[in-house]
């Protein structure tokens, strides 16, 4: 039965994503100022959409994890760390290839590049600092770094209010410059990155419960031998 | 014309990314099934 919920879940991945490329490719709209270039708008957003709730994810494991210690708050924490390295990867490379033709320049200082490339240092920090603490302290220091690096969440989405930016603004309080069409889209590819999380999250938390199986046959192993 | 360079190389080295950490994990996955396989089979034969 898990075998079935899981290949429908990946074909439901699939199929969203092909109707996400549908829908960027041939149903939204050629922007007006910025013409064939803005599609990147579509990918751009949705990474960092989920990288922002990849990290959320690492801060709410990390608070049960402090509060209950059990190992697969942990495991969901560090699963979820890396793929919202991932993507916030994508959001930097994407975010470049489209200022370059707009902007003139491949990166500026600008306050939401700049806390975003924060952003992605602090959570790359998170994942050296698990290869790195010791045996015992790993998890503790992870999850206490965890809640404190989300601070830059907040501030990060928030940069655009802020501070002055030339970064465009798509939600402002007189409502959402884009078009229908290209909210519709976005959705669309929202939903599709969605999917496409939960599958490598449920594939990354999967190795590494593996990861754990194969360290206890493995002690059992030099148990055996020992004897 | 250059623009849709841009574009396609964006949505191009995104899918790389993309493919690349899935084809990791999905090696580090069969990497660890064969050495628990291997444990398990040699356990067996000792008992």
């Amino acid at each position: 039965m898990r075998r079935w919920v899981s290949i429908a879940f990946e074909f439901s991945t699939l199929a969203t994503m092909l109707g996400a490329l549908y829908a960027i490719f041939l149903y939204a709209p050629i922007e007006k100022t910025m013409g064939i270039i803005q599609k990147i708008f579509y990918f751009h957003v949705s990474s960092a959409f989920l990288s922002f709730f990849a990290f959320f994810i690492v801060f709410v494991a990390s608070i049960l994890y402090l509060y209950r210690r059990d190992r697969k708050w942990d495991i969901l924490a560090q699963s979820s760390a890396e793929i919202g390295v991932i993507f916030c990867t994508l959001v930097l490379i994407t975010g470049p290839i489209w200022a370059k033709p707009i902007w003139n320049v491949w990166w500026t200082w600008d306050p939401r590049l700049t806390t975003t490339l924060i952003l992605w240092f602090i959570y790359v920090s998170y994942l050296m600092l698990r290869k790195m603490a010791g045996e015992g302290q790993r998890e503790t220091f992870a999850a206490v770094f965890g809640i404190i690096g989300f601070i830059n969440v907040p501030i990060t989405f928030l940069a655009i209010r802020i501070w002055r930016t030339i970064h465009p603004v798509v939600v402002r309080s007189s409502g959402i410059s884009i078009t229908s069409a290209m909210l519709n889209t976005l959705i669309i590819t929202i939903v599709a990155f969605t999917l496409l999380f939960f599958h490598l999250l449920m594939a990354r938390i999967r190795l590494e419960r593996m990861r754990e199986d194969c360290g206890e046959m493995r002690a059992l192993w030099e148990e055996r031998d020992n004897r | 014309m250059d623009n849709a360079w841009y574009l396609f190389s964006a949505y191009g080295i995104a899918w790389i990314i993309i493919f690349l950490y899935s084809y990791g994990i999905s090696r580090r996955q069969k990497s660890l099934e064969n050495q628990i396989a291997e444990m398990k089979e040699a356990l067996k034969q000792d008992s």
